[in-house]
């Protein structure tokens, strides 16, 4: 906009002849220029809507489970003061009893008998220590110094589970199956449940409760997704292969911490009971009265429940998110009618969820009701006089609204709790927020040099720097170290390339660094691939032409060169480079060899069925698209074609060796093509964007695809995957970049931003991840530039 | 003139157009104007030319001056045209950005001729230049000075300062129009004196230089006296129209 700005006070001083041509293009332009702001403001209008939409949903679904919270939480703790009192009374009758209560059910307990005496022994002395603290933990509020004296108490506790599961693991390793944590907190509870023995009514509505929430969230992901082998890998990360006991300990003592904070007289409690729940041998030893137990296994499918929610919410959020994303530039009606659909889907789908998890809230509820015999009316009264106190008792007749601005703090509390326990747990949720944060990209650096689109990016392996390639012919290297070190540097500062390699007689495609060999490769649609030398990087931008740079050319394609590709490994003295071309043909170049740089060409059969294609003519062969060697399988590599399919071929040999089900969306034009495809740089997993707006996962080894996702407002042009292998980059001829967490299985859209202003049919014609330095990212674009972002 | 000019200019790209080209996808706009991986050679650039007023793209000039070029790079007086309703300076802009692009392939041609060895010191019949894109400008040998000048102009026209829109040039930036002309044209002038055969091969392909010439000329970018490639018109004509034929027939076929 700012170029109007600076034409308009340049108007008065030459406003003395108002011609008519010249005032009718100042008003052409004006008007143009309003209708193009109009444009974006409608744009942005429909995106904010959608975006309310989706943030009022959201807040309905967490004022619910709030709401639903409150409510156990009040439960809970008055179970608990009955307990208490109930264990008070037990004391006042037979205060040397409380050991012997204590042995009990840890004989019941299995465990080997030499720590089953160690328990006891320490028990018996925790036992006295109990019944000196306990009266005060009873009314701790009152007693200060009484609560300290219980934390303390707790502390050692603490100290000794640790050490008793630190030092005799495999007693409990051989009773538990090497499973997530939660599969062990269901198994102790199961366990503590049988060792409560007649006391457990609640064992009957246990596996109730357990078929229905305890169905793990990933699987119920699965079940709304296609299945997708990055899942395993998203979820078994945090928990598979971490130990179950240490961590359980660090839990806890956060969840001592957080515990002993607030004022209420049941948290003490029931953080021992948190404990034991998490601690089958503890359990029995520690918690005495059989219904604690109960009340605590009430807790766990509380837990699973919520967060079985959450997942489906973010189910919810997911199958919105490319609808949420995407937006007409074109017709606000179309979007409008998008959008309004796409609201009434995710109400549909909410509406079932929120009746199955009514059920079960109702369900629970009434068994935790009927336990304590608590009346609905009484329930309520609950909540109210808890609101009462935290409100300093102003009056306990408000509205939600304003009761749940209150709760938060106590909310934060639970919250609190809720994530340390999701820690031990998935994590999903807190990981996903946590990547979240750090991945906001921001544009630091544009690199304005070139004459037309930029086609192919690459960085330099180990330093700051990049290699573009443009349709205006040339390929540009930049050193951005000076620009990246200085963060004060104002974003639009001129930068100079240090060196402009020219060779190519049409524009470029497609270029490739090496740095193993000091070389830079180029691929131009006037059939060749040029090698270069690799310029230093303190070269100056205005030197002496060094002739010796221009290493070599390969000749052999018969038509435009579109994409090559260098092998991930460079094995002494032999650097292979794979090229794509119009004529059909997939070339594979030994880039050291002096003489003839061709190893072996093939064609859409492979290399043993060259006399299959003879027979149908060379126009109506299949043009490969795209390629990418396999990081994960050496010797393979794969190709789009342009009739939509990927295969798989030897590198060696060129033979074909699967045909990816990557076509069943072709429709016999360009329309439905592929565009670029890549392998993913850790899992046997390879992504493919479509000319038809689509990015697709395939399986490497069954070439199945196992998820497909609308990602673009126009075609995917170019695809990269963060060396961490967490990250899907794409950007699109809709001028836009976009980010998907792929690491999770709804693969949520991480950033958006417009990349880069349209040309002709074009928006943003490259994206690449810098190797080695997770903050860089770079863009090349129809607009001529090359955009540098990084992450803060 | 130039409506009538692209409708006749219109029919004659759709009629030698490729078979598979007319069943490719349909975004709102019609076919996209992008040629995806895999094109051939002889689809590449196949869409249909469009008038100014439908190109919606912050590069509305650019594209139409390029598809201008694409159609016929030897239709000299068209392509210099000021499209009606079009600012006279940013036409000049994105000519001169069209002429650097191009003169890149005329380096690329040079690059093997015109070394250090060949050519110590830039040199234009009589005269010799200095490389002024230096601090202090410096003798630098041909092939040095011609990308040197490429390089300078192509980042003097991408410089944000000075050119910050396409729509419209700051009046303090069209001096710079000259300054860069005078330096792309002793490119020309070079490759005239002492390449002549690459010259007069790369003129007959792209017509740059003409196209160059008459633009700055009718634009007073360069004065006369600057002036010192002998006019080749009379005597190049029949060379190059005849150079020419050869090239439409053998794009022909």
């Amino acid at each position: 906009m700012h170029q109007f700005q600076s034409f308009t006070p340049s108007q008065p001083p030459t406003a003395a002849e108002y011609a008519f041509p010249s005032v009718l293009q100042f008003l052409q332009s004006e008007w143009r220029r309003f209708e193009r702001d109009r444009n974006e403001w409608d744009i942005e209008k429909s995106e904010m809507k959608a975006r309310i939409a989706f943030l009022e949903g959201e807040k309905r679904g967490v004022d619910n489970s709030k709401i639903d919270l409150m409510k156990r939480v009040k439960m809970l703790e008055f179970a608990l003061r009955q307990e208490r009192s109930k264990y008070v009374e037990a004391k006042d009758d037979n205060s040397v009893g409380v050991p012997a209560q204590g042995q009990q059910p840890l004989a019941q307990g299995v465990t080997p008998s030499h720590v089953n005496t160690k328990i006891q022994n320490r028990m018996s002395t925790y036992g006295q220590n109990m019944t000196q603290v306990s009266p005060t933990s009873a009314t701790p509020g009152l007693d200060p110094l009484g609560r300290a004296k219980s934390r303390e108490f707790l502390r050692i506790c603490l100290q000794e589970i640790s050490y008793l599961t630190a030092s005799v693991p495999q007693s409990i390793a051989s009773a538990m199956p090497p499973a997530p944590t939660r599969l062990v907190r269901n198994e102790s509870d199961r366990r503590a449940a049988a060792a409560a023995g007649g006391r457990n009514r609640k064992s009957d509505y246990f596996p109730a409760t357990q078929t229905t929430s305890g169905l793990p969230p990933p699987l119920n992901r699965a079940s709304s997704v296609p299945l997708s082998t990055l899942q395993s890998f998203g979820k078994g990360r945090p928990t598979a292969n971490s130990p179950p006991a240490p961590i359980i300990d660090e839990a806890e003592d956060a969840t001592l911490r957080q515990f002993t904070v607030p004022q209420s007289a049941a948290q003490p409690a029931s953080n021992r009971n948190t404990k034991g729940s998490e601690e089958p041998t503890r359990t029995e030893t520690i918690v005495k009265p059989a219904p604690l137990v109960t009340t605590n296994m009430t807790k766990p499918p509380t837990e699973k429940m919520d967060s079985e929610k959450d997942s489906s919410d973010d189910t919810d959020s997911v199958d919105e998110e490319p609808v949420t994303v995407v937006h007409s530039p074109l017709s606000g009606d179309d979007w409008h009618a998008k959008l309004q659909r796409a609201g009434q889907q995710l109400s549909l789908q909410s509406k079932p969820k929120k009746a199955s998890k009514s059920e079960d809230d109702v369900q629970l509820t009434k068994d935790v009701q009927d336990k304590f015999n608590i009346s609905p009316e009484r329930l309520n009264k609950m909540v109210k006089e808890w609101d009462k106190t935290k409100q300093d008792g102003v009056g306990s007749q408000r509205s939600m609204r304003k009761k749940k601005a209150k709760d938060s703090a106590l909310l934060g509390e639970l919250a609190n709790l809720t994530v340390n326990e999701a820690e031990t747990d998935m994590g999903t949720r807190t990981g996903d927020s946590a990547t979240d944060e750090p991945a906001r990209w921001r544009p630091k650096i544009a690199l304005k040099r070139h004459l037309d689109t930029v086609r192919s990016i690459a960085f330099h392996p180990t330093k700051k720097a990049i290699l573009s390639g443009s349709e205006d012919g040339t390929m540009k290297f930049w050193n951005l170290e000076a620009a990246l070190g200085d963060s004060r540097k104002p974003a639009g500062s001129e930068l100079d390339p240090i060196h402009t390699y020219r060779g190519h007689t049409k524009g470029i495609t497609a270029v490739a660094l090496s740095a193993d060999q000091n070389k830079c490769f180029s691929a131009s649609l006037d059939r060749t691939v040029r090698a270069y030398g690799l310029v230093p990087m303190n070269k100056e931008t205005y030197a002496r032409l060094d002739p010796s740079l221009n290493l070599s050319t390969f000749v052999g394609h018969t038509d435009a060169v579109w994409d090559i590709r260098l092998f991930p490994l460079s094995i002494s003295s032999s650097q292979l480079l794979g090229s794509i071309s119009a004529d059909g043909t997939v070339k594979i170049w030994d880039t050291e060899t002096k003489g003839s740089p061709l190893k072996s060409s093939w064609s859409y059969h492979g290399s043993d069925a060259s006399s299959a294609t003879a027979s149908t003519g060379p126009k109506q062969r299949p043009v490969p698209t795209g390629l990418d060697f396999c990081p994960t399988d050496l010797k393979k590599m794969v190709v789009s074609y342009s009739n939509s399919v990927i295969k798989l071929f030897d590198i060696e040999t060129g033979k074909d060796i699967l045909t990816f089900k990557s076509n069943e969306t072709y429709d016999g034009t360009t329309g439905t093509q592929i565009n670029k495809v890549i392998c993913h740089p850790t899992l046997p997993v390879v992504v493919s964007g479509h000319e038809d707006r689509y990015i697709r996962f395939f399986d490497l080894k069954s070439g199945a695809c196992s998820y497909s996702m609308l990602t673009h407002l126009d075609a995917v042009s170019s695809l990269d995957i963060d060396p961490a292998g967490l990250v899907l980059c794409s950007g699109g001829h809709d001028a836009s970049v976009r980010l998907w967490d792929i690491a999770s299985t709804q693969r949520t859209c991480l950033q958006e931003f417009t990349g880069h202003r349209r040309k002709g049919s074009e928006g943003v014609c490259a994206v690449q991840y810098h190797p080695t330095m997770p903050e860089l990212l770079a863009t090349g674009g129809a607009d001529s530039i090359v955009k540098i972002y990084t992450r803060c | 003139m130039v409506t009538n000019s692209t409708m006749d200019e219109k029919t004659a790209p759709s009629d030698n157009k490729p078979v598979s080209v007319s069943s490719g996808t349909l975004s709102p706009t019609g076919r996209p104007q992008r040629n995806l991986p895999g094109t051939k050679d002889e689809s590449l650039y196949q869409w249909p030319q469009r008038p100014l007023e439908s190109i919606e793209s912050a590069f509305a000039l650019r594209e139409y001056l390029q598809s201008l070029i694409r159609q016929d790079p030897h239709n000299v007086d068209l392509i210099i045209t000021l499209p009606t309703g079009q600012d006279e300076h940013a036409w000049l802009y994105e000519h001169l950005c069209q002429v650097c692009l191009e003169l890149n392939y005329l380096i690329v041609h040079l690059e093997p001729e015109c070394t250090p060895e060949v050519c110590p010191e830039m040199r234009a019949e009589e005269w010799m230049y200095y490389c002024a894109t230096h601090p202090t400008p410096r003798e630098c040998c041909a092939i040095d000075y011609l990308t040197h000048t490429l390089d300078g102009a192509s980042a003097l026209l991408n410089n944000v300062k000075f050119f910050p829109s396409r729509i419209c040039v700051p009046e303090g930036s069209v001096k710079n129009f000259q300054s860069i002309a005078r330096r792309l044209y002793r490119i020309f002038a070079h490759a005239y004196f002492h390449h002549r055969d690459i010259f007069d091969a790369f003129e007959a392909e792209t017509s740059l230089y003409d196209r160059f010439l008459k633009l700055s000329r009718s634009r007073k970018l360069i004065t006369d006296k600057l002036i010192i490639i002998p006019n080749l018109n009379n005597e190049d004509d029949s060379v190059a129209a005849g150079a020419r034929q050869i090239m439409s027939r053998s794009r022909v076929d």
